[in-house]
């Protein structure tokens, strides 16, 4: 008699949420998104700049992007499944942040991937939105905001150990020797075979972890909705 | 006469296993789902004690304040109790999941009981400790809202794939239960807000 109804419900509700859903933009390919023309373009290099010198100096992918409007979504819900798609930060590591900005609702949020939960906790994601993004952003200076972010993130990355510390990933550096090595062979071995060994993947390849100099490549890292929210 | 025996045994011999194919083929990939259920159940149960072990801390805190009220902080220590008494370290059926359910929503609503009370201790909210712990918890609470969703989406896939065809005609057999739902309560399709 419950039963039945019950499940109903649960899954009304599931349905609900799938549908009612502001739709998940695809996974950015620059450091900066600013689809709510937010910065100026000569500034936004800028702040591309110091967001990609976070991952080659500490590995930590940490990227920003800027939307007009939530459109009457929960601000925590959306951020989360937007992280949970793009995968921001290392495999295993899962060394992510994400900062969204939504310029119409006055609302912000830095979204921290699993493993840097220690390093970032809530209380001082929530101490930088509140001490250093909000003073910029109430002045209309967005990019200036971000680029304080990217400072204040890399003070407390930098009060931290190496990063392979989580025990997932055992001896990544010879994995990483031996995933090097069979790229080489296998891309020798399907030149010499016939023109490109497929191109997709290794299109993708080349653009993981940053190697590349342009462009932002997310490396596979999950997410549990911490972080902070805050406003301006 | 040979020929025709010999004809049947192998048809047979074939259907039989199909049939085991089938079975294990639906063994297995329930068995993939249920450990997903497991884990996202392990998960739900972490950011749950994340949240109790805040407590005593937030409890301390607001102590500090001038002659607080006594009640909300008793109504916390006293729900922060039942919900130690909940924790199960496997997944729940449906009863044990209901009992779950309330005493935490229990501990929620008289956590945000207590910090609507804190908007009169305008001294207390300004604290960097008080701040912090504020940060915490809403952190907290948006990791549960997470994690839960993640359960029902797993119990779901699993629930799914038990209801098909043939695979319903197998799961009570193999002793695979249907898995409950975390019920959303009034107004948690939102994270539920505590707002300062």
């Amino acid at each position: 008699m419950l039963r039945p109804r019950l499940v109903a419900c649960a899954l009304t509700a599931v349905v609900a949420a799938a549908t009612a859903a502001l739709e998940i933009p695809p996974t950015p390919r620059t450091y900066l998104s600013d689809a709510a023309g937010a910065i100026p373009p000569e500034q936004s290099a800028v702040v591309e700049r110091e967001l990609a010198a976070l991952e080659s100096r500490f590995g930590h992918q940490v990227i920003a992007v800027f939307l007009r409007s939530l459109e009457g979504e929960s601000l925590e819900d959306f951020t989360v499944r937007c992280a949970e798609h793009w995968k921001v930060g290392r495999k295993g590591l899962d060394d992510g942040i994400i900062f969204f900005a939504f310029t119409a609702d006055h609302r912000m949020r830095l979204e921290v991937g699993y493993g840097l939960e220690a390093k970032v906790p809530d209380a001082v994601a929530h101490r930088l939105l509140d001490e250093t993004v909000r003073p910029a952003f109430a002045h209309g200076d967005f990019g200036g905001g971000v680029i304080a972010l990217a400072h204040g993130l890399a003070g407390v990355f930098s009060g931290e150990a190496p990063p392979p510390r989580r025990g997932r990933r055992r001896g990544g550096g010879a994995g990483l020797v031996v995933v090097m090595l069979l790229f080489a062979l296998l891309s020798a071995f399907g030149r010499r075979r016939r023109g490109g060994f497929m191109p997709g993947y290794w299109g993708g390849f080349g653009g993981s972890g940053g190697w590349s100099s342009g462009g932002f490549s997310a490396g596979g890292g999950s997410f549990g909705g911490g972080g902070a929210s805050g406003s301006w | 006469m040979g020929r025709v025996l010999i004809g049947c045994g192998v048809v047979l011999l074939v259907a039989l296993l199909a049939i085991g194919a089938t079975v294990a083929g639906t063994y297995n990939r329930l068995v993939t789902l249920e450990e997903n259920v497991k884990s996202a159940w392990s998960q739900v149960e972490n950011v749950y004690q994340r949240r109790a072990d805040l407590i005593p801390n937030l409890v301390e805190t607001v102590k500090g304040a001038r002659d607080f009220e006594k009640q909300t902080l008793t109504a916390v220590v006293e729900a922060r109790a039942k919900v130690g008494q909940v924790n199960l370290g496997h997944t729940p059926s449906t009863q044990e999941l209901q009992k779950f359910q309330s005493a935490q929503d229990g501990l929620s609503s008289a956590l945000s009981r207590l910090l609507v009370v804190v908007e009169r201790y305008p001294e207390l909210k300004a604290t960097q400790n008080f701040r912090d712990l504020q940060a915490q918890l809403e952190g907290t609470e948006n990791r549960i809202t997470v994690e839960r969703r993640r359960f029902n989406e797993a119990a779901q896939a699993f629930n799914t794939t038990r209801r098909t065809f043939p695979t319903v005609l197998l799961a009570g057999f193999l002793g695979f239960n249907e898995k409950p739902y975390f019920q959303a309560t009034p107004g948690s399709d939102k994270a539920p807000q505590v707002k300062f």
